[in-house]
């Protein structure tokens, strides 16, 4: 089933423990994540505004702001951090998979 | 993914420490130095400030010990479980010569067990200092004599977080989430080892990341006997994981400042021990003396 930009829209954070040895995993931010020494997770505005977290070099949590663009089932992240593009493997409400 | 230091964010000053210290750790690594403060024994003082609001968060003295006791193994390469080494990197696991002890004597030079236990109103601690200081939480001792090791409840399902030497001397240290604290009482599994102190203790030092907090393979850890590798490894991960073109060996994932389980991490290497004695040699000369 194509994915959809709008099912997109919101905090994704990393559920490493959940990935696949294809694939990774991101929740919403209500996942009951155990404890973690860091975790990688963005935010996708409605319109294409970016905020990417993960931990720093001392494990403080650090963000950096950029933009998201939606195609080809392939998910564009650009921000100082650097730029990648994320394949969607499948989006559910409260899942989103993307290949490793 | 790179990452902007938080304080360097914050503070130019900061940043231009941070610059200062990295010349400084080469020219002592160059010159000889680090090496001789290697070659003897650093003993750090340490003070654990234990910050609580629920009896259970008030973490027993036995529970403090053994978190000492686990520095003291691996920062001598005595914990048992480097033998879980690769074949290929077992040369590379490194004794620090550094070694830990609560405080006996306090700022004032009055007797302690090391040990101060606050009580406070907060449910939780954000990453950002606060219980670094007497609202709420406990100010530092003396940062140039002392390694402070705050323990509280800290949020947003963080296990620790560290400051590099260079900063700020009222916020110098390393916080611990008591679960993931020692090996005994509230310590919980996969963190129940004590190593997140040893990777925050590492920062502490002067250690970076092994993947050098970079999206990719551009970055440096500064240590030149750490395969480069693409980003954090998570879990208990099977042996080799290549990234980075770095095969046949792949990732050292079994290092301290990797991101694994605590039962997965196993060893500092020759370079890494370098940085650390560069750092007591020079920026924290005044601990252990």
């Amino acid at each position: 089933m194509p994915v959809e930009r709008s099912a997109l829209i919101g905090s994704w954070i990393r559920s490493g423990e959940e990935d696949g040895p294809e694939e990774r995993v991101y929740r919403r931010p209500d996942y009951p994540f155990p404890p973690a020494r860091g975790r990688e997770s963005f935010e996708l505005a409605e319109d294409g505004r970016l905020v990417e977290r993960g931990p720093g070099p001392t494990d403080v949590p650090t963000e950096d702001s950029g933009e998201w663009e939606f195609e080809d089932d392939s998910l564009r992240l650009r921000s100082p951090a650097g730029e990648r593009a994320l394949e969607i493997v499948s989006a559910e409400s409260d899942r989103l998979v993307v290949r490793a | 993914m790179i990452r902007h230091e938080y304080l360097s964010e914050t503070q130019a000053s900061y940043r231009r420490n941070l610059e200062g210290v990295e010349r400084r750790t080469a020219r002592s690594i160059a010159s000889g130095r680090a090496a001789r403060a290697v070659s003897r024994l650093v003993k750090v003082s340490v003070v654990v400030h234990v910050i609580f609001r629920r009896e259970v968060e008030n973490i027993s003295d036995a529970q403090v010990k053994s978190q000492i006791d686990v520095l003291n193994r691996d920062f001598r390469a005595k914990n048992p479980d480097r033998s879980q080494a690769p074949a290929v990197w077992k040369s590379l696991v490194a004794d620090a010569n550094i070694e830990f002890a609560l405080a006996t004597r306090d700022p004032n030079g009055k007797a302690t067990d090391g040990i101060t236990r606050t009580k406070t109103t907060r449910t939780s601690f954000l990453p950002d200092d606060s219980m670094k200081t007497a609202a709420g939480g406990h100010a530092p001792w003396p940062a140039r004599r002392y390694l402070n090791i705050w323990v509280c409840n800290l949020g947003q399902n963080l296990l620790g977080y560290a400051q590099f030497p260079g900063g700020p001397a009222k916020t110098d240290g390393v916080v611990i989430l008591g679960s993931a604290f020692g090996t005994k009482g509230t310590a919980a599994a996969p963190f129940n080892l004590g190593r997140t102190a040893t990777h925050e203790v590492g920062h502490w030092l002067n250690l970076r990341h092994i993947w050098a907090d970079t999206l990719g393979c551009g970055g440096s850890d500064f240590v030149s006997d750490t395969p480069n590798q693409a980003g954090p490894n998570t879990g208990k991960p099977a042996f080799p994981h290549l990234s980075c073109t770095n095969g046949p060996n792949g990732d050292m994932f079994m290092n301290y400042m990797d991101y694994v389980d605590d039962v997965a991490m196993v060893m500092f290497t020759p370079g890494q021990v370098a940085r650390m004695n560069a750092c007591l040699a020079d920026i924290r000369g005044g601990l252990g003396r």
